[in-house]
């Protein structure tokens, strides 16, 4: 049972992110206005948003919940790897980031009168419950993540243990859907039925349909498009704030890359987007001009993110290291009722133990394992309660492995060396280029993204045959217009573009954009293809023996394997299509 | 040396109901013992599992000229994903009970754990992600014919990988295979058995005929009379027993001796009393079993029919 004080709603304070009101409390956006919206006398004023406006919408999120996503890292600790702290970014920070900009965004299309009155379709038929429900949505877009995020979501990929509910976007999509029904965002539906969506409204409605309009919001399967737009698409506000966080804090390390959208204000590259934007007839946002070029250049951005930061052969080396062992742990506390026992924790199950209460009752295991992992998760949650994040989490798995007596002492001595390496780095003993140096084999092998499914199955066995000398990491490089559910024209492996209907923008490849495009064309694959690094990389790790003939036999055998597999090795720039 | 026999069923449940979807059931268990001196037996165990709903319809596309399969080998979408529920069901039990003889096992103490049926990917995996210790040597032991007893309707010609005709002919270059496969023949016997193996590590005990010659082999009637590791027809003796006989009374005694005068498929094992009142060798309650080869030899015989 949950104290009633942690039901209470986070105070309005904090819902004002300083990323975007530093030392302010309002924000002047010099957009282009609409001619008929524009002061006569002032047409050039701007469109001003304050931290009221932030405030003032409506949102009531419980501080239960508000702590569960500040729990959780907006990097899976990879601020750690490179020399930062974990603790200035969190994924309560980012959720109000994006919060921020959604609702400056908002304001913009309605100062602006940018939407006509019949694309705001009921429910969302006024302004203020447009806000309500667009800035619960992206206030609560994280709730879904579990302790170290998106690697524990690739540790469940790589083992086929997500569940069906993860199919459109991954396990976070899984753990929202139970997360949204709980107790604690009881109060928050209901207050949203209440206060803003009931007294205005001409037809009923339940706080179950509220709760269902926010996870359709998130999820990318509203109806209307230009919201569905704002909350989950390939511009909405949540990377708009993550592009606009993670720019700044590379800044602030010795990382060996700069971002190139550099901002001294986070408003910068919001103006240019805002600028020449409009919903059309049809509830369609419509990327003209220069919209579309700043949309273009947060695509960009991202994509070099993905490649030189996220997923490079650099970060991901720790990465990998950590997927090892919250892998193993994930797999020895779901599998082994032994194990969990020496967890001391009372409440944990094992996913035997689950399934031995469900006597004569039909399973599909997949279900019960991610149900009882995310228990284990949940629970474990509760271990992070400082600004090192997940890394004592990490080291309290660690000892748990370590003194496991059901693992092979020899792989235990790799993971050994994984978590010494993290460890140095965590206390910035060592630094990430020394790591590399020790642990990376080789180069990385790059393959055409299309053969990334196929390398991982070829590459499994070797896995498991060379795991107590390395690890093989294998990445693939994101599309450029990540959106959760696409519309596809074509068949084939190759030809098979993704359309986002909800987005217009202008006719042609992106590189012929101008300022005075028009958006006529709904945003495809095919728009952005001159931005898409059509890769994936594999990686070999031998943990502080790089160096070693046994780490360079291991790399020989992968490149040999995937060769043998007849998986076109990219090996020269000629060769990437 | 302590040697672990694991034996599972997998039946077919058509449901009478409308609303429920078919399913299918495995029960598994698994005993172990300890050189000649005692035994346990784990209580059988059956989980029910829901077959996935197979999306669209089947179409006849080619009526005039396709392959129907007379001997399998064409794909079927439903049968495709029958068979990888199945087989992923499969895998579950096996490293549900690979878990616990892990978890239970004493450290450093050559250990075998030894499968009745063959070794299936989807169950090597999750094995090999396990990382068991290397003292563990674990092998999978299937007689040919497959026997239907294990999972009827069963594809024989699949099953198995190409695989060595003797285990002395096994050695391979360069490729490092995770489970090395060879026909092996216990003395005494005619049948041969598909021996397959789990080879780990660089140092796992490789699999000769001295290993393989020094587990006690008896007589399976329900294996087409092959012989098999004894651990392997109690366990599989037990799954019977289990399905045959469901337990009504209260709870039941999670490690027990089989019944003095209970013939488990064609294999006697001789109970005796109970070993320790709360802590036997493996942790939990439990009963010894005494083996004897000869009487279990001679109690094979007198069951052939």
């Amino acid at each position: 049972m949950l104290h009633t004080d942690t039901l209470q709603p986070v105070d309005l304070d904090e819902l004002v992110s300083p990323g975007y009101f530093k030392d302010t409390d309002k924000i002047d956006l010099y957009v282009r206005r609409n001619p008929s919206e524009a002061d006569p006398n002032n047409p050039n004023s701007p469109v001003q948003i304050t931290t009221k406006d932030i405030k003032g919408a409506g949102c009531e999120i419980p501080l239960s919940v508000q702590s569960d996503i500040k729990h959780v890292s907006q990097f899976g600790l990879k601020e750690v790897w490179v020399g930062g702290k974990a603790g200035g970014h969190n994924r309560w920070e980012h959720s109000r980031g994006a919060y921020n900009a959604g609702l400056i965004w908002l304001k913009v299309l309605e100062a602006d009168n940018r939407v006509k009155d019949h694309c705001m379709r009921w429910p969302a038929d006024t302004w203020e419950k447009i806000r309500a429900l667009v800035g619960t949505a992206l206030l609560l877009h994280d709730y879904g993540h579990l302790p170290f995020a998106h690697l524990l979501n690739e540790v469940l990929e790589t083992i086929n243990w997500l569940p069906s509910a993860a199919k459109w976007a991954g396990l976070e999509a899984a753990v929202l859907q139970h997360r949204l029904v709980g107790e604690p965002l009881k109060h928050t539906w209901k207050a949203l039925l209440d206060e803003i969506i009931k007294p205005k409204a001409d037809r009923p409605l339940y706080s179950d349909d509220v709760c269902s309009i926010i996870k359709d919001l998130i999820l990318g399967a509203h109806g209307v498009p230009w919201m569905q737009a704002i909350v989950n698409s390939p511009v909405d506000a949540d990377k708009i704030d993550y592009i606009r966080f993670d720019s700044g804090f590379l800044t602030s390390t010795e990382y060996p890359i700069r971002p190139r959208i550099l901002e001294e204000k986070p408003t910068q590259w919001l103006t240019e987007f805002l600028n020449d934007q409009w919903v059309n007839h049809a509830g369609l946002l419509c990327l003209h001009g220069r919209s579309a070029i700043a949309a273009a250049d947060l695509w960009r951005e991202r994509m070099f993110l993905y490649d030189r930061f996220y997923l490079s052969p650099e970060v991901r080396l720790p990465e990998r290291m950590a997927f090892e062992i919250v892998q193993q742990f994930v797999i020895h506390a779901t599998m082994s009722g032994d194990f969990v026992q020496t967890l001391k924790e009372e409440s944990l199950r094992s996913y035997p133990e689950q399934v031995e209460t469900k006597k004569g009752e039909r399973i599909m295991p997949i279900e019960e394992k991610y149900q009882t992992i995310r228990d284990i998760m949940l629970h474990l949650q509760k271990k992070i309660r400082d600004e090192k994040r997940e890394f004592p989490l990490l080291e309290w798995m660690m000892q748990k492995l370590e003194q496991y007596k059901g693992i092979d002492k020899g792989y235990k001595e790799l993971l050994g060396r994984c978590f010494s390496s993290l460890s140095a780095l965590e206390s910035g003993t060592t630094k990430l280029p020394q790591v590399v140096k020790r642990s990376l084999v080789q180069e990385p092998l790059l393959l055409e993204r299309s053969d990334c499914k196929r390398a991982m199955e070829v590459l499994r066995p070797l896995q498991h045959t060379y795991c107590r000398e390395a690890l093989i990491d294998i990445v693939q490089m994101p599309r450029v217009l990540s959106a959760p559910r696409r519309w596809h024209t074509g068949f084939g492996r190759h030809d098979k573009p993704g359309m986002d209907y909800s987005i217009l923008v202008p006719d042609g490849p992106v590189s012929t954009w101008a300022p005075k495009s028009r958006a006529i064309r709904p945003l495809t694959d095919e728009c952005v293809k001159e931005l898409r690094h059509p890769f994936c990389r594999v990686t070999v790790i031998a943990p502080e023996r790089a160096d070693s003939a046994q780490a360079d036999y291991v790399w020989d055998r992968v490149r040999s394997a995937l060769l043998e597999a007849n998986l076109g090795l990219v090996e020269g720039i000629k060769e990437l299509r | 040396m302590i040697t672990y026999g694991v034996g599972y069923k997998l039946e077919h449940v058509n449901s009478d109901k409308q609303e429920l979807q078919d399913g299918f059931k495995i029960t598994f268990t698994y005993v172990v013992s300890f050189d000649e001196r005692d035994g346990f037996v784990r209580l059988p165990r059956t989980y029910h599992f829901a077959l996935p709903s197979v999306d669209g319809f089947i179409l006849e596309r080619l009526g005039a000229s396709e392959t129907r399969g007379l001997f399998g080998g064409v794909e079927n979408q439903r049968q495709k994903l029958y068979s990888e529920a199945c087989e992923r069901a499969i895998g579950e039990v096996l490293t549900i009970t690979l878990c616990e003889i892990l978890g239970a096992g004493e450290s450093d103490k050559p250990t075998s754990v030894i499968i009745f049926g063959p070794a299936l990917p989807k169950v090597v995996g999750r094995f090999a992600h396990l990382r068991p210790p290397v003292n563990y040597n674990i092998l999978w032991v299937c007689p040919k014919p497959f026997p239907e007893w294990i999972a009827e309707r069963a594809n024989e010609v699949l099953l198995f990988p190409p695989y060595s005709s003797s285990v002395n002919d096994t050695e391979g270059w360069e490729d490092e295979p995770l489970v090395v496969s060879f026909e092996y023949t216990p003395p005494d016997s005619n049948t041969p058995s598909v021996v397959q193996h789990l080879q780990m590590w660089p140092d796992t005990q490789r699999v000769d005929d001295r290993l393989l010659s020094g587990y006690a082999w008896a007589e399976a009637k329900f294996a087409n009379r092959a012989f098999l590791p004894r651990e392997i027809p109690i366990a599989a003796g037990q799954v019977q027993h289990h399905q045959d006989n469901p337990f009504e009374g209260g709870r039941e005694e999670k490690w027990r001796t089989v019944k003095k005068d209970y013939k488990p498929l064609g294999f006697e094992v001789e109970g005796g009393g109970q070993l320790r009142s709360g802590s036997p060798r493996i942790g939990v309650d439990g009963w010894s079993i005494k083996w004897n080869k000869s009487k279990n030899k001679q109690a094979a015989e007198e069951t052939k029919v």
